[in-house]
């Protein structure tokens, strides 16, 4: 009976119930085992049961429900946590699944390094499977490249991660991409706006002149979707674009926002792939730990060169970081 | 007229806590944790520094902690398992204050965690501190700032919530250590060199988390057994890059990390006899059938 009942419980998954976040994305755990901390049961009879309820329970893989000594009673409200003890050494791991672009790599990174990278298949969707994350928090990025090189959104996710427990983010829906053919347009003259997303997406293009103006496309069987925008209908000056996308089942967050002058002069803008818009300073094609220690150095330093203050405003400081903060690739 | 009297702090303190609770409904929020502490005089508690994004989504933020050194003396202080990514100004305490920046690479909303429909607030570091004298006391923040991750680096509007301290005349305890034998993450050191800075020079860039008890210091060896203490960026000795390098990450617990650049020219040079060697059998290969069609024909 002992061997049964110990095969039953090696074979029991603990399947909980999923979170669904603000934008559509899923959260949800799978537990491997049976411990004190997800058996249900108040073992440890102080009226709570179960992580994250019970003090006494570090993760749910931990095998104690016993609530810890308090280390000190001088501490007031808040605060505290840890203790627990014992528990079972189960695999920990972290699953992406969700929509980018037919064909495009997708890349994963976490706390500011690249992990894995994959390729999204014909309709669009990738998985991504880590293993081995050490337990705690950990923020992670996910982004992907279309066909003509130019660069989704990064959606993060920052994950209290638990021992023994495999926490899957599905319904990712990632934001089309988008590219204009110029970045000054004279009046009159049609700019031209492509991108990917899902094939078959409706594609909603957002134009912010005084009016906002949205236009409706659909992207075709290979994801790719394009505008032919007549600026007669915007006004002379500055004007930014952006996207979103939906499908049946869900909608994206909204894309990289892309600025253009509406004005006397045609300027095409440099090239279509745009692997790095701002933020790699030694050109290589990548925003990560090299571009962040070249400005980490001019931090605080006199006249830095143009290409490190990202904002032009003659210093290095929090705003450039935040810059390239955003442009992050890993 | 004395009951109103008596009523009138309460309504006071109401008053503060709506509009502490407006303030933090609409704006990122920097708070410690505990949120108040009563410890008596010598003894020791670990503060931790928290962010609530509220809402918004924040890639970068610096601040100050204001210590009231007359009350308290600040200890160690550990980054471990903060949701900075990159730090600009790791947080250290120099003249009465502890001064921090850093970035969080695509931004952060909040901390999810699972079975937890609500995202929650994260931390950014923790430090110690010990009652030196009875008194009241408070931990306040200033200079504080928190950008949106929008390409542009926009301010958000921040709310600092102090921590009171009221420090007694008895024997305070002191805080017991927790076990920690994980060693900082894995991390991906790399070799750069910019026209910009250090003269043209190579140098490392390098930086890693610990979910533990933080981040302690980096050693590199460029020389076989020979470590020196070093910070990123750091310019290399062996500019023709024919040394293999070594950095290793060391956590507050004494635990290491140590990840390893081959190279450059040993890789190549490894490259190079590859494809000799694979010339090589190549035309061995070339012979020996010239050899065998030559022997069937005669």
């Amino acid at each position: 009976m002992k061997i049964f009942n110990a095969i039953v419980i090696t074979l029991i998954f603990v399947f909980y119930p999923a979170t669904i976040l603000a934008d559509g994305t899923t959260l949800s755990v799978t537990i491997l085992g049976d411990t004190q901390c997800i058996d249900g049961i108040d073992n440890d009879s102080d009226g709570l049961v179960d992580y994250p309820n019970d003090s006494g329970c570090s993760s749910f893989s931990d095998d104690d429900e016993t609530d810890p000594v308090s280390p000190s009673p001088t501490v007031g409200t808040g605060g505290g946590g840890g203790g627990g003890g014992g528990g079972i050494i189960t695999p920990t791991s972290v699953i992406f699944k969700g929509l980018a672009y037919p064909d495009s790599d997708v890349t994963l990174f976490q706390d500011a390094k690249v992990v894995a990278t994959t390729k999204a298949g014909d309709a669009a969707k990738f998985e991504i499977s880590l293993s081995g994350v050490s337990t705690g928090t950990h923020t992670f990025g996910v982004w992907a490249e279309d066909k003509q090189g130019i660069h989704s959104i990064v959606r993060t996710f920052t994950i209290a991660v638990s021992s023994g427990v495999t926490t899957v983010v599905s319904d990712i829906f990632l934001p089309p991409t988008i590219w204009a053919d110029k970045t000054e347009v004279r009046h009159g003259d049609p700019l031209i706006f492509i991108g990917y997303s899902v094939p078959s997406a409706d594609v909603a293009l957002l134009i912010n002149s005084e009016e906002e103006l949205v236009k409706k496309i659909v992207a075709d069987d290979a994801g790719l979707w394009v505008y032919k925008f007549d600026t007669l209908e915007v006004e002379y000056g500055n004007h930014t674009a952006h996207t979103r996308a939906n499908t049946e089942i869900d909608i994206s967050n909204f894309s990289k926002t892309v600025n253009f002058i509406v004005g006397t002069e045609n300027v095409a803008a440099l090239k279509l792939s745009l692997k790095a818009e701002k933020g790699d300073m030694n050109n290589d094609e990548r925003v990560d730990i090299s571009d962040f220690s070249i400005m980490a150095f001019w931090y605080g330093r006199q006249s830095p060169p143009v290409t490190i203050d990202l904002n032009d405003d003659g210093a290095v400081t929090l705003t450039d970081f935040s810059i390239l903060a955003f442009y992050w690739t890993g | 007229m004395n009951k109103i009297k008596l009523l009138v702090p309460y309504v006071i303190l109401a008053v503060c806590l709506m509009m502490a609770a407006v303030s933090r409904a609409s704006a990122a929020t920097f708070y410690f944790s505990p949120v108040e502490a009563r410890i008596g005089t010598g003894g020791e508690v670990d503060v931790s520094v928290f962010l609530d994004p509220a809402g918004e989504h924040i890639n970068a933020v610096e601040g100050e902690v204001l210590i009231p050194n007359n009350f308290v003396s600040v200890g160690a202080i550990s980054d471990g398992d903060s949701i900075i990514g990159m730090w600009i100004q790791k947080p250290a305490y120099k003249d009465g204050k502890i001064i921090f920046s850093g970035i969080i690479p695509g931004g952060f909303d909040g901390t999810y965690e699972p079975l937890q429909p609500k995202r929650k607030a994260g931390k950014l570091f923790s430090f110690r501190v010990r009652a030196d004298k009875a008194g009241d006391a408070f931990l306040v923040m200033r200079n504080v700032q928190a950008l949106r991750n929008d390409g542009f680096g926009t301010p958000t509007e921040v709310s600092l919530l102090p921590l009171p301290f009221e420090i007694l005349e008895y024997k305070g305890a002191q805080v017991e250590e927790d076990a920690d034998t994980v060693p900082p993450e894995p991390f991906m050191p790399k070799v750069v060199r910019d026209k910009d800075i250090f003269g043209g020079k190579y140098f490392l860039a390098f930086q890693t988390q610990d979910k533990g008890h933080g981040i302690s210091h980096y050693e590199i060896s460029e020389t076989k057994d020979v470590w020196v203490t070093a910070d990123s960026p750091y310019v290399l000795k062996d500019q023709s890059l024919q040394s293999t390098i070594r950095i290793k990450a060391v956590d507050y617990a004494g635990n290491e990390r140590t990840e390893t650049i081959t190279s450059k020219y040993s890789f190549a040079e490894e490259k190079g006899r590859f494809e000799l060697l694979a010339l090589l059998f190549l035309g061995a290969l070339l012979v020996y059938v010239f050899r065998y069609i030559y022997m069937r024909r005669s």
